[in-house]
């Protein structure tokens, strides 16, 4: 009994209702076991059939994303029965929007409320539901945090995190109430951690005969280049940008927001004329819609006044009108060029450390809500990937959670998780010639 | 006559074209232009108005690199003659990017634009430990001190490295400057140093200040 997925719109959040709640559970995972005991997962992207071999036996299992900004769960019964889901802001924002800050704030003595926060919130979600297994799936200081393991390496030089390897704890070890094992996916690295890992394990980057480039271009930016199953990964540092942080009247998706951006009959119209702020694929809409138009040249400069485009002076520099109350500054568009040419530079790093060329990939998934926001021409129009990827793009959602889902309903696959983390290739982007002569090369739009 | 071809010269660095400004430095060479006004005039007024055009992000980051180069070619053809003709660069700067930190474009601007207003830069470049630069700033005459921190997780290594400074008694001998996305005006005066400046050319405007 398949049953149909919650939410799948692909242009997330822009043309429909924007509920908060709902984006962050819209992450589709249903699972309908049967007699012959095969689990069938949809999500955004995913139609996964597998055996229904779950990690604990007579009891619930539990997976959970820990993502940076949002959290996600999902409950299963002994059956396979999902029973309960949720999806919240993670309480640690209060810290820092991005890990670096988070680390920051566990190195100054506030490790335990940094921790609690996190995991109150998650014993929540599980107790009274009789679980005894939790997969949790995150970023390596996401898992560091959990696990109650200072994070302090993974923010400066060499970057190196404390542990790789797949942890198992005991919930008390975790904060979390009554008898159960907590479960850690594996990382790669201080800046691949077990939700890369629980992505390409949903998205079989590992046992593919095609060539496929993974992203999950949240701050972090982390990407898996698959060369027929040989795996190579990196992460860029991408910043905030494309989510909104650090633009003048950027934020992320909400009811309020202007969501997307095109032109028509010659002109920019967007989504919500009267939004009150810009989001991030709106930015990247309104970059490549001003770029078409000539408003901006290719370095990335404003620079003609056309009659129908409102150019003003912010802060000593030009700017340009969106609505009433949001504009794109100059200074607004440097950041997007400092987060593009990071991606794209990344990935051609990852394609020369393959020894490949663009024009051999040929699928490229997106992970993430931003994947679903991401107009696939403005991407192509503001170069944030290689021309010969177009047509190739497809948003996955949120791989993390449809990876962990997919370890807690089949014990193999979990153990078969850290074998995927150990084959994955890291190439260092730091000190790395040709990521630098790839970067300073990409800022501009050409 | 002369006016037009160091007006040519700055056009050529502005614009980043670095053969056209090696051989315009030859040319102006050649009529006998002083040495020092072909720096002043034409490579470092060329290296201030790109430093203007990028602090209000007119220009961005590859045009800043461009005309640094063209800039180089020019100061590396016109360098014998300056020292013939006993023109002293304005002073010596130190740069870094501190401990823990490998991010080295945001300092390599930095470092463009120092050379812009004609300072020697001495580069020690990224993951610099406090000792090392203890060490360096113990045996150079430079009077300014740059230190660049991209990580929130590593601004702390500015305060260390200011520290390690005073406990070795040559905190006086140098104008520390502090930089980079994270560091702010206030961050830069709670850990004692002399200057923060947001961008690149603010940078070198302030270090100016110093000699
Ligand atoms: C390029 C980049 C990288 C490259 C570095 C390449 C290199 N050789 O430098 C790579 C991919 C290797 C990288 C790696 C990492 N990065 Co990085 N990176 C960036 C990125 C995209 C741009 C930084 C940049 O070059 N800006 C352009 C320059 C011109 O600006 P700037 O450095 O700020 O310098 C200007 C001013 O600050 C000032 N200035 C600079 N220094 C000084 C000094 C003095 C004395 C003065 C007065 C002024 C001054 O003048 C400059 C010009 O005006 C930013 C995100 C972003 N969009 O900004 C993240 C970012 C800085 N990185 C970040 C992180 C976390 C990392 C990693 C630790 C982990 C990772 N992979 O995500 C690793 C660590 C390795 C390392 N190198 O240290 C975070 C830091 C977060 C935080 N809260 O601190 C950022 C903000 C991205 C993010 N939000 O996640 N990164």
């Amino acid at each position: 009994m398949p049953i149909k997925p919650l939410c799948n719109r692909k242009t997330f959040c822009a043309k429909t209702k924007y509920n908060p709640d709902a984006c962050l559970s819209c992450v589709n995972a249903v699972l309908s076991s049967s007699a012959s005991a095969k689990a069938e997962v949809l999500m955004t992207g995913f139609n996964l059939k597998f055996d229904f071999a779950p990690t604990v036996k007579g009891a619930n299992v539990c997976a959970v994303d820990v993502g940076t900004t949002t959290v996600t769960g999902v409950i299963f019964d002994a059956q396979g029965a999902q029973i309960a889901k949720t999806g919240f802001l993670n309480p640690q924002k209060k810290y820092g929007l991005d890990v670096i800050a988070r680390i920051d704030a566990c190195n100054n003595g506030g490790m335990p409320e940094v921790r609690g926060c996190l995991m109150r919130e998650i014993d929540k979600f599980i107790a009274g539901r009789n679980v005894r297994h939790v997969l949790l799936s995150g970023n390596t200081t996401m898992e560091h945090i959990a696990a109650g393991v200072s994070p302090y390496s993974i923010g400066v030089a060499p970057y190196k995190p404390q542990f790789t390897e797949m942890q198992t704890l005991k919930f008390s070890d975790c904060l979390l109430s009554g008898e159960g094992t907590v479960t850690l996916s594996p990382n790669v690295s201080g800046f691949i951690g077990g939700d890369i890992v629980a992505g390409i394990v949903a998205c079989g980057l590992e046992k593919t005969d095609k060539n496929i480039l993974f992203l999950d271009m949240g701050t972090n930016g982390e990407i898996v280049l698959s060369k027929k199953g040989k795996l190579y990964g990196c992460s860029t540092a991408a910043g905030p940008a494309f989510e909104g942080g650090n633009i003048a009247c950027g934020s992320h998706a909400h009811d309020k927001a202007i969501c997307n951006a095109k032109i028509e009959g010659g002109r920019i119209v967007v989504d919500r004329p009267d939004g009150v702020s810009i989001a991030g694929g709106a930015v990247i809409d309104y970059t490549a819609a001003l770029l078409d138009l000539n408003v901006i040249d290719e370095t990335g400069a404003i620079d003609d006044c056309r009659d129908d485009i409102d150019i003003f002076e912010q802060n000593g520099e030009p700017a340009i009108r969106v609505n009433e109350k949001v504009y794109l500054s100059q200074r607004d568009l440097r950041e997007i060029q400092l987060a593009k040419s990071a991606v794209k530079a990344g990935i051609m790093t990852l394609l020369a450390a393959a020894e490949m060329s663009a024009s051999e990939v040929d699928e490229v998934l997106i992970a993430g809500g931003f994947g679903m926001a991401l107009n696939p021409k403005s991407a192509e129009r503001i170069c944030i990937f290689p021309p010969e990827f177009k047509g190739k793009t497809r948003a996955v959602g949120n791989t993390s959670l449809t990876g962990a889902i997919m370890c807690v309903l089949n014990a193999g696959i979990l153990k078969h998780s850290q074998e995927v983390a150990d084959a994955v290739e890291y190439v260092e982007l730091t000190n790395n010639e040709i990521f630098q002569n790839f970067y300073l090369n990409s800022i501009t739009f050409e | 006559m002369s006016n037009v071809i160091l007006d040519q010269i700055s056009e050529a660095v502005q614009k980043g074209k670095a053969r056209d400004t090696k051989e315009l430095v030859q040319k102006a060479i050649a009529e006998k232009i002083g040495a020092k006004d072909i720096l002043d005039k034409g490579l470092l007024a060329a290296m201030a108005i790109v430093g203007k055009k990028f602090k209000n992000n007119e220009v961005f980051v590859p045009e800043v690199l461009i005309s640094a180069r063209a800039l180089n070619m020019g100061t590396a053809e016109l360098k014998p003659y300056l020292a013939a003709q006993g023109v002293k660069p304005l002073g010596k700067a130190i740069i870094c990017t501190v401990k823990g930190d490998l991010h080295d474009i945001g300092k390599n601007l930095v470092r463009m634009m120092l050379e812009g207003v004609g300072l020697e830069v001495q580069d020690l470049g990224v993951d610099v430990a406090p000792e090392k630069i203890v060490e360096a700033v113990k045996t150079s005459d430079a009077k300014v001190l740059c230190l660049s921190a991209l990580l929130t997780t590593t601004m702390g290594a500015q305060k260390d490295t200011i520290d390690a400074l005073a406990a070795a008694g040559v905190r006086d001998k140098i104008k520390i400057m502090v930089g980079g996305a994270p560091v702010t005006e206030e961050y830069a005066k709670q850990i004692g140093a002399d200057a923060y400046t947001s961008d690149a050319a603010s940078a070198a405007t302030a270090a100016k200040l110093f000699f």
